[in-house]
């Protein structure tokens, strides 16, 4: 019975034995089959390298090169015979000792007969004595040719590391290829978000709360961020505009709060650290700051920049100034400056005043002031200049505003004069009003007329015409005799070529300096007699040139403020605003003349000497070279900006989507950045788009996602700032080839034929 | 073809004929024996079973040859295209109804279209009425080149619908900064005398031009463009506050290649100093060659690398684009400088004089043959500013005068590219050898600059370059016509003028995720090989597609350029009314030339059904026979 169970026992541990060699096997063929899928992915991603194959592209290579690889050995027959049968077979054939038994091994020995037992228990002592030692049993496995592959493999990519990609190194740059898809790096996600934005207490505002990132806020605020991140192992702080780096606290359940006050308009950014050091940049956000504008003062009463008052008197008149401010007035008075005098004995005293009382409006704080002259110690024939000066309620520093200045005289005598189409007028003030000041005070008389009785209205026409009839004075004296108070406008009207009639203007200096009188119908000659005697003033390569056409576009101006100024004295000032806006638009193109130059050329000869000017000597005078290897463009001007704002319009419009920026058009991005975030103190609805290239120079592609719906605002915008250029040069594409043999024979042609006039038979181009 | 009365049969194959003798061996050696096996046995049932054998091997010979039977036939057919009113539509006796390509969707087809007939292709309808002798057309019509496929005797009937929309757009699809562009076209509507107006506004929506018009008036409309890539204008019509019609007008805009530009000039001077500012502030290469005492000169560069060659020298020449030289240095300049110069016009060279009084002078003593067929004369009087007129491109508005030399210009076989409006040329333009002369009366447009009319001075010059310089020599891509337009699922043809054979086009298509996806093609040439080569492709996408010529080895971009592949549903009523126009141009030229009463012969091939079946059922008689064979 024993040697029967022990015979059982025998088997059965021989069975685990053969089970476990076989899983053992199984093993060994498993890390073989791995070694050598591992070989043929090194092979793949050699490949890859060198033809420059996206990553996601590789690793689905890599996936699924490994699936085939193990699911054909899964199904192989290698896989699949391993079994016990097989494996005693194996064992059989490797050791001539088992005598074809190793199947008795695992037999039942209750079944078999005695000399089965018998070959049994030989068997038994030969699998004991064999099968210790595997490498007697074991098919030996060839690791070295995979590690040699993985061994090549890798000092290859070392190697091509240092000459790049094969794609690189084929394909041309520029050329457009699929984009590969990465992801920026980012901080870990915000899970919540809270706002506090707490402007100062001066402002009034109550706190607002926002769970938005880009945020509004007046000026001089105290924002508090509240922020919830995923991720609580790392270090975040807040990167604001001014190069301040504030940490966010950590508190409790992930959250961090930090605190700043702010400024400036500007964009700011979340930093991460983690334990490492590293370093991780977030989303850009916005912070639009409202600053606190100054006080905003208008003087609503007297309507007029000068006021007369008759010696008679009374001299009293009230004002009323209409003061408004974002968060509140703190302090409003009156600058007055008393004149006594004239000449050289004019004196001036100053001296501040306070409004009687103010009556809150919808449109602002209205102060008014009584004024009675004689209590400010003044008498006929003085003057006394005053200004509105108000304070806000800012802090630190309160915001000051100032209103214009108005003129109060007080009449010595009563003063009359005959202006141009024999219209009486009563006087002359010497203040001028601006041709834009005109518009207005024009356009709030036409507003007014339904309002005002028939004299009051006829009387302020009269006084904007007579102001518009100073300022034409004061123009017609800086242009000339010509355009004084004796010339009337059909004079002017004859001649409408003389904005840009250089030549005529150039006379009439030469006119004015010899002391005559010539008018306009004797110029020819007198160009004639230039030619033939001098040198010619008017010709721009030797007159000042500044000075020209500014000046005939001012004549236009007058020309248009005598028109205005004739409706205004016949109290229709209807008619009279077209003229105006001709008259100011032309003081401004004159403006720009003005400033408008041609540099001189670059050949700047030194200051000479009378002897040796005159001397006719050469010797001295050398050739020499001057180059300028930049285009003439100044860095920060107004054109450099504007080639900016082009470049970066085309990068947006021709860059297709998704394709990585160059390192260039990522620079180019984040310069027009900074200029914006620069432009935004001023224009702060400029700060969104400042950030929106700020997000897509981060993104490093043009990316939709990472500025959704910003694109085409930002393509507006910097369209909008873009100003309208001139014509550029080029060269039209020719339709025929220099190599062509029969262009080839053409120019043959024309050499033999040098005298003889064949042309024109090639050169019919297009664009 | 063996045509035996209306039957044709075919033996043009060997095997054909071969088969057929092996079938009448057959059928003689299977007449031998049942005349052999039942003729004295049975001769009735003889006859019969050989009379089946003959049916049997008269099928089989039929089915082989397939011959076709001829008959006179006449037929119309009604088709639908594009636009057409598909509702109360039904077959009649006379005339089948076809539905052409895009004429209707699918949903239409329960608008009472069942009984129609649906074509996949345009070319499929001959195939299928080879009787074809008369179409009546409803809606839009076909394409010019639909119409080449059907035989000039078909007559055409073809009554329009009205078009309601723009037609006969024009504007060009490539500009430069800074140029104008220039949208021209007609508004058509039923309302002939409603007032529309049109507004174009650029890529910001801001309005930059209008103009009112009545039905099928031309329009014009322009705007300068200010910024360089690829631009979305967009053109509407507007009646009253109603909206009638918004459409994209797509243009790419670059900055062009930089050009070598040279100025030799006798004195310094404002008007080559502002050229000179200008060209170099805008990165072009230029050379400013200035004489400042005898034989002392100084030499100014711009854009070009310290110490560059700014001699005037026969490798200079041959490099520059443009050379600018004023008068008195043409005539003061030796013999040799003027020959070399010459010879650097005749390879290419754009010359541009700008003229003076001594000039005039010095004329008749020059002893070469540059400005022949220039012809110079005194002017009388003085030469007192003129208001200059641009005679080629957009007109421009130019208003400040300028002065110009006192003298009278003209030139044989020349172009005149400005006059002063009155006859006088100021600027003309003569090609000699591969390049071109400019002679400019115009001395003072700098005063423009002076006066804040740079646009105006910019206009110009760049006029004047375009004119004069060399022309663009190498491989480019060709430019797309102004009139014409890229659609979805329409062929596209991109051409390029090469100099280098082997050159390809890689073209980038938007995916429908906005994504870019290239593909390369190789262009290929005519038989005559011609520098004009040309690839096609089918847009499956609409928007911006960009074009890169490139060399053969990749290492060079030749060209580069963006054209705009419009939706089939954009500027619908531009390719309605060309379809209008090449239908009725077809239906006018076919009326006149063709009588109405066409009928056509065809041959048609019999019906095969026919002959298997009797084949089928002769065999299986002869079967039964042998089968039931119990006598």
């Amino acid at each position: 019975m024993k040697s029967a169970e022990a015979n059982r026992e025998a088997t059965s541990e021989i069975r685990a034995d053969v089970q476990n060699r076989l899983r053992g096997w199984r093993h060994r063929l498993f890390w073989h089959r791995l070694l050598y899928t591992v070989a043929i992915i090194a092979v793949l991603v050699l490949i890859g390298h060198w033809l420059g194959t996206p990553l996601t592209t590789l690793l689905q290579q890599i996936l699924a090169l490994g699936l085939v690889s193990f699911t054909q050995l899964w199904l192989s027959s290698k896989w699949r015979s391993v079994n016990t049968e097989n494996f005693l077979q194996h064992l059989n054939r490797r050791f001539p000792d088992f005598e074809e038994s190793a199947q008795l091994l695992v037999q039942d020995a209750s079944r078999l007969g005695s000399l089965q037992l018998l070959q049994r228990d030989r068997a038994m002592k030969v699998y004991q004595k064999n099968l210790a030692q595997e490498e007697r049993w074991q098919t030996p496995i060839n690791y070295r040719t995979a590690v040699l592959i993985l061994l090549s493999c890798l000092l290859l990519v070392l190697l091509t590391d240092r000459l790049g990609s094969l794609a690189s190194r084929l394909l041309p740059t520029g050329l457009i290829t699929p984009a590969t898809l990465s992801v920026p790096g980012g901080v870990s996600a915000i899970n919540s978000i809270a706002i506090r934005i707490e402007p100062p207490a001066y402002t009034g505002l109550a706190a607002v709360e926002s769970d938005q990132l880009d945020i509004e806020l007046p000026e001089g605020s105290l924002v508090e961020w509240d922020l919830t991140f995923e991720d609580n192992g790392d270090v975040y702080a807040l990167q604001l505009p001014d190069d301040r780096q504030i940490v966010l606290a950590a508190g409790n359940d992930r959250r961090r709060h930090a605190s700043a006050t702010i400024d400036n308009t500007g964009l700011y950014r979340i930093i991460g650290t983690d334990n490492g050091g590293q370093q991780t940049t977030g989303e850009i956000y916005s912070l639009t700051v409202k600053l606190d504008r100054a006080p905003d003062i208008r003087i609503i009463e007297p309507g007029v920049s000068a006021l007369e008052i008759p010696k008679t008197g009374p001299a009293r008149f009230t004002s009323h100034a209409l003061v408004k401010d974002d968060y509140g007035i703190e302090t409003v008075e009156i600058l007055a400056s008393v004149a006594k005098g004239s000449g050289e004995g004019v004196k001036f005293r100053d001296q501040k005043l306070q409004f009687d009382h103010a009556i809150e409006t919808d449109k602002g704080l209205l102060y008014q002031k009584e004024w009675d002259l004689e209590a400010l110690g003044m008498e006929a024939g003085d003057e006394v200049y005053f200004t509105v000066i108000a304070t806000d309620n800012r802090l630190p520093q309160a915001n000051t505003g100032r209103s214009e200045t108005l003129i109060v005289r007080w009449l010595e005598d009563r003063q009359t004069g005959l202006a141009a189409e024999g219209l009486a007028i009563d006087f002359v003030p010497e203040f001028f009003k601006s041709q834009r000041q005109i518009i207005i005070d024009t356009e709030q008389l036409i507003e007014d007329e339904s309002h005002l009785p028939d004299q009051a209205f006829k009387d302020r026409s009269y006084e904007t015409g007579q102001a518009q009839a100073d300022l034409k004075q004061k123009y017609g004296q800086y242009l000339g005799d010509e355009f004084g108070e004796d010339e009337g406008p059909e004079e002017q009207t004859a001649r409408p070529h003389e904005a840009g009639d250089e030549t005529d203007d150039g006379h009439e200096l030469h006119e004015d300096r010899a002391g005559g009188a010539t008018n306009s119908g004797n110029l020819n000659n007198m160009a004639d007699i230039v030619r033939l005697f001098g040198h010619d003033h008017g010709d721009p390569e030797v007159g000042p040139i500044t000075k020209r056409n500014p000046v005939a576009l001012m004549k236009r101006a007058v020309n248009e403020m005598w028109q205005a100024e004739r409706h205004l004295m016949q109290a229709e000032p209807a008619l009279a605003l077209p003229f105006e806006y001709e008259a100011y638009k032309y003081l401004k193109l004159a403006r720009q003349a003005d400033r408008i130059y041609v540099k001189r050329l670059g050949f700047e000869p030194p200051p000479v000497s009378e002897e040796r000017r005159l001397s006719g000597e050469l010797d001295e005078v050398l050739s020499y070279q001057l180059s300028a290897p930049e285009p003439l463009v100044d860095p920060g001007g107004n054109q450099w900006n504007q080639q900016l704002l082009r470049d970066v319009y085309q990068l947006l419009t021709t860059h297709s989507l998704y394709s990585e920026f160059n390192q260039d058009q990522g620079e180019l991005l984040s310069r027009l950045s900074h200029e914006f975030t620069d432009w935004s103190q001023q224009r702060a609805a400029l700060i969104r788009h400042a950030a929106s290239l700020e997000k897509l120079a981060l993104a490093g592609r043009l990316d939709p996602e990472a500025c959704p719906s910003c694109l085409k605002d930002l393509q507006s915008t910097i369209w909008n700032l873009i100003e309208a250029g001139s014509g550029q040069f080029h060269h039209r594409n020719a339709v025929w080839s220099a190599d062509d043999s029969l262009i080839k024979s053409y120019q043959h042609l024309l050499k033999l034929n040098s005298g003889t006039d064949v042309a024109g038979m090639a050169t019919g181009g297009d664009r | 073809m063996i045509s035996l009365g209306r039957w044709q049969f075919d033996f043009s194959d060997p095997w054909t004929i071969a088969l057929t003798l092996l079938l009448l061996a057959s059928f003689l050696l299977v007449l031998h024996t049942v005349a052999k096996r039942l003729f004295r046995r049975a001769p009735l049932r003889a006859l019969v079973v050989m009379a089946l054998n003959t049916v049997a091997y008269a099928t089989v010979f039929l089915l082989l040859l397939e011959p076709r039977f001829s008959h006179p036939v006449k037929q119309s057919v009604i088709l639908l295209t594009e636009g057409a009113v598909t509702t109360g539509i039904s077959p009649t006796n006379t005339a089948r109804v076809y539905v052409a390509p895009g004429a209707a969707t699918p949903d239409r087809e329960q608008q009472g279209l069942n009984g129609a007939n649906w074509l996949l292709d345009i070319a499929q309808l001959q195939l299928r009425e080879p009787a074809l002798s008369a179409i009546e057309i409803r809606g839009y019509g076909l394409e010019q080149d639909q119409w080449q496929i059907f035989s000039e005797s078909i007559q055409v009937d073809f009554t329009p619908p009205d078009i309601n929309g723009f037609t006969s757009m024009r504007w060009q699809r490539s500009l430069n900064e800074g140029e104008t562009l220039l949208v021209s076209g007609q508004y058509q509507q039923a309302d002939t005398e409603t007032i529309v107006q049109l507004r174009l506004l650029d890529p910001a929506a801001n309005i930059v031009d209008e103009t009112r018009l009545k039905s099928g008036q031309g329009f014009s409309l322009a705007t300068r463009v200010k910024a360089r890539g690829n631009l979305a204008y967009r053109l509407q019509a507007w009646s009253s506050e109603t909206l009638l019609s918004e459409q994209t007008v797509p243009l790419e805009t670059g900055s062009g290649p930089r050009l070598n530009i040279m100025i030799k000039q006798s004195a310094p001077s404002f008007e080559t100093r502002a050229l000179k500012n200008y060209a170099a502030a805008n990165g072009h290469r230029m050379r400013l060659n200035t004489d400042i005492s005898k034989g002392k000169n100084i030499s100014q560069s711009a854009n070009l690398p310290t110490g560059a060659d700014t001699t005037f020298s026969p490798q200079v020449l041959a490099k520059q684009d443009v050379l600018i030289m004023d008068g008195r240095t043409l005539t003061d300049s030796p013999a040799t400088q003027r020959q070399w110069l010459s010879d650097a016009v005749e390879n290419g060279l754009g010359f541009l004089l700008l003229a003076d009084s001594t000039l005039l002078e010095s004329i008749s003593e020059f002893d070469t043959n540059l400005l022949d067929g220039f012809h110079f004369a005194p002017l009388s009087g003085n030469g007192a500013p003129v208001i200059p007129r641009l005679l080629k491109g957009y007109p421009n508005d130019w208003q400040a005068p300028l002065g110009t030399a006192a003298m009278q210009l003209h030139a044989d076989d020349a172009d005149v590219l400005i006059d002063d409006g009155h006859g006088r040329s100021l600027v003309v333009k003569r090609a000699k050898g591969l390049g071109n002369i400019g002679v400019s009366l115009i001395s003072h447009s700098h005063n423009w600059l002076t006066a804040g009319q740079q646009s105006d001075w910019g206009d110009y010059w760049s006029a004047l370059i375009a004119s004069v310089a060399r022309q663009r020599s190498g491989s480019y891509l060709v430019p797309q016509g102004e009139g014409h337009f890229y659609r979805v699922n329409q062929r596209a043809a991109v051409c390029a003028f090469m100099t280098d054979k082997e050159s390809k086009v890689v073209i980038g298509t938007p995916t429908s995720q906005g994504q870019l996806s290239t593909f390369e093609l190789q262009l290929a040439s005519d038989r005559l090989g011609s520098p004009r080569q040309c690839v096609y492709f089918w847009p499956q996408v609409a928007g911006w597609h960009q074009l890169q010529l490139v060399s053969a080895g990749y290492d060079s971009i030749l060209d580069r350029k963006a054209i705009y592949v419009f939706q089939a549903d954009q500027w619908l009523t531009q390719k309605r009314d060309q379809r209008v126009r090449a239908t009725r141009a077809r239906a006018v030229n076919n009326n006149s030339s063709q009588p109405d009463t066409a009928q056509k012969w065809i041959s048609e091939p019999l019906s095969l059904t026919w002959l298997w079946v009797t084949l089928v059922l002769s065999a299986t008689l002869l079967w039964l026979e042998r089968k039931l064979d119990f006598g």
